[in-house]
């Protein structure tokens, strides 16, 4: 894995996927146990932690009890030894930075959350690391103050443009802020990619289950070229797949459930489609979610037009475009060695 | 444990009955009652004698303390109190800093060993713990049998003040260890963490970080500590050297040898004070539990 200077890369995974112990070995708190993680061609692993001028955001802060929010701020700078007068400026500026200069006297038990987030933000980035690692920094936070650091991180990112790793399981997160997303499952990167084509041609059904919604499906090669046998809904048109292998035999279709279309007459474009019955419908206010199942395989369609508002128990035809169906390779059996990209280990990840 | 039970009961029947509420909230005081009487009889009324007692003993005057604070033979006595547990404070303190840090800072074998010593320590009666050192530094005790085998004349160690202080320590040096435990426990590694990562080594990362943290622990154990070895009785007696007399040992003496009840009653007021100023002026000067406790 490689991360350009100033790039703002997620981890992305949930509990247990080996995210945060990736974090911990790149601020070196924990050993490689395979690989290199390099920093400009240098490799870390020799470096102990105080040595690495890495910053690090912890998820329930870890600021300084008894240090003002000045003072915690100015914590690495006076371990690399800045005279004072440059340590009060700098401070200063960071505090400006984050929207806190007023409150630089406080202590941190007098902040709430989302300050205290900042101030450990401006404590990781003021003595300007080659990156700052942030694990779950929003994770103690309410749903509304969470979205409004996430524009406060993106933003503090572009004006700084220090190098930033983030740590999350929340794949909105992920999304919203991220350059590129690493999506971590069972201590291996399963796929690395900028987050419109993770969530549009994600790697294996892992990433396709875990980032966003998903309608995943089993597709046998036939005889027909272009098609696929899927047992539940039968023979549906896929579009060309680019690297097709000639011992491929099964894929994973995949098909979000804002491309599944209720089919009310004839529509223009080639459609597949299937009756099925509407067992629930979930309305979020601006758009709904029906679920049903056809033939035991569970489907969700997002709608997100209000009109003609379908009744749980109704049967409706749906159909969704070939040309929005995602294909996933399955690995023939036995030949679970390709499995294994270039990306296998946690600890062969590379910076 | 018996309150909570029972206001468990109490809150069980709520709405129930309106009298219910009224009974309960006389609960509690009921259930403080037995409590406060005991203190009122055994505690606040003999201290009331007492102080009656070192201001009208043997007649109505403030010469107890007079005489207290006039003769340097007394002064030097209190001095002495104040001295030892002093001493004994920070001996303890060094002992046990370390020894409190190491269990604090290692969940395996070694802390809970270390721990484990500490409260067995702290269980065993403090007067078999003083007959021990009477063996341990006696005439023919280990530590004068390794000074001839040395080939040199052991030095008196017993009934000196040397003793004394060691017997103290020994005693009190499990509370010390237990106050700094309380607060160096809630220290979160996370924090040495975060101080390394933003460059401080090991050693920096404690003195700007776990130090100030517990600090708290160091107050409260001292404390503690010096409020115990400022009355201590038992062990400068056993131990120590009658020339060193400390405060307790003088109230005792007054009351058994010399009958003077007033003169005892009033040393006993000025230890009590003394004892109070300690713990209102530590707590004044660095009530740190209350800032981040």
């Amino acid at each position: 894995m490689d991360i350009e200077r100033g790039e703002f890369v997620t981890f992305l995974g949930p509990s247990g996927s080996g995210k945060t112990t990736t974090l911990t070995m790149i601020a070196g708190f924990e050993d490689v146990t395979s690989g290199q993680i390099l920093l400009d061609g240098r490799d870390l692993s020799n470096l102990r932690p105080w040595k690495r001028n890495i910053g690090m955001v912890f998820q329930n802060y870890a600021l300084f009890p008894h240090l003002t929010v000045a003072d915690n701020v100015a914590f690495p700078l006076r371990m690399r030894g800045w005279p004072k007068p440059e340590r009060r400026q700098r401070v200063g500026e960071m505090l400006d930075l984050v929207g806190l200069h007023m409150f630089a006297e406080r202590y941190p038990r007098e902040l709430s959350g989302g300050q205290q987030q900042r101030v450990a933000l401006a404590r990781g980035l003021v003595f300007s690391p080659d990156v700052v690692l942030l694990d779950e920094p929003l994770g103690a936070l309410d749903k509304n103050l969470r979205e409004q650091m996430q524009i406060e991180i993106k933003r503090i990112h572009r004006e700084v443009g220090i190098t930033t790793i983030y740590v999350t399981h929340d794949q909105t997160e992920a999304m919203t802020m991220s350059d590129r997303i690493a999506v971590f499952s069972n201590g291996r990167v399963e796929q690395i990619a900028a987050p419109l084509d993770i969530y549009h041609t994600p790697a294996t059904r892992h990433v396709a289950g875990f980032v966003g919604e998903t309608n995943l499906m089993l597709g046998r090669v036939t005889e027909k070229e272009g098609c696929l046998q899927v047992a539940e809904l039968g023979l549906i048109k896929v579009p060309p797949h680019r690297n097709r292998h000639e011992a491929v035999t099964e894929y994973d279709v995949i098909v979000r459930p804002e491309h599944m279309k209720v089919v009310r007459g004839s529509e223009a474009c080639d459609l597949n489609t299937f009756e099925m019955t509407v067992e629930t419908v979930i309305n979020y206010g601006d758009r709904l979610t029906l679920v049903g199942s056809k033939g035991g395989l569970p489907i969700r369609v997002r709608l997100n037009s209000l009109d003609n508002l379908p009744l749980e128990g109704e049967v409706l035809v749906f159909g969704w475009c070939p040309k929005d169906t995602h294909l996933i390779p399955r690995q023939p059996a036995g030949d679970r060695s390709q499995d294994r990209s270039p990306l296998r280990t946690v600890a062969g990840a590379l910076y | 444990m018996t309150q909570s039970v029972a206001n468990g009961t109490a809150s069980l029947e709520r709405g129930a009955n309106p009298t219910i509420k009224q009974k309960q909230q006389a609960f509690p005081l009921v259930l403080l009652a037995p409590c406060v009487v005991f203190l009122l009889v055994m505690f606040v009324a003999p201290l009331i004698y007492v102080i009656v007692l070192s201001v009208t003993e043997p007649r109505i005057s403030a010469e107890n303390y007079e005489r207290i604070f006039a003769s340097p033979v007394y002064l030097r006595v209190l001095w002495n109190t104040f001295q030892t547990a002093l001493t004994v404070t920070l001996v303890s303190l060094t002992l046990g800093y370390p020894l409190a840090y190491v269990i604090a800072r290692r969940s395996d074998w070694l802390g809970t060993c270390l721990l484990a010593i500490v409260v067995i320590s702290f269980w065993t009666g403090f007067v078999v713990r003083t007959y021990a050192w009477l063996i341990i530094l006696g005439n023919r005790g280990p530590v004068s049998n390794i000074f001839h085998w040395l080939g040199w004349e052991p030095p008196q160690l017993l009934f000196t003040s040397f003793s004394s202080t060691v017997g103290m320590v020994h005693i009190l040096l499990p509370f010390m260890v237990l106050a700094l435990l309380s607060v160096m426990k809630k220290i979160d590694a996370l924090h040495l963490r975060a101080a390394n990562s933003l460059g401080a080594p090991p050693f920096t990362a404690f003195r700007t970080v776990f130090l100030p943290l517990s600090l708290a622990g160091v107050v409260n154990g001292s404390i503690l500590v010096f409020t115990f070895a400022l009355g201590f009785y038992i062990t400068p007696i056993l131990l120590g050297s009658p020339r060193d007399l400390m405060i307790s040992q003088l109230i005792n003496q007054q009351i058994e040898e010399v009958l003077n009840w007033g003169f005892a009653s009033a040393l006993s007021i000025v230890l009590l004070s003394a004892t109070l100023v300690t713990i209102i002026v530590g707590n004044k000067l660095f009530g740190l539990d209350r800032l981040w406790g």
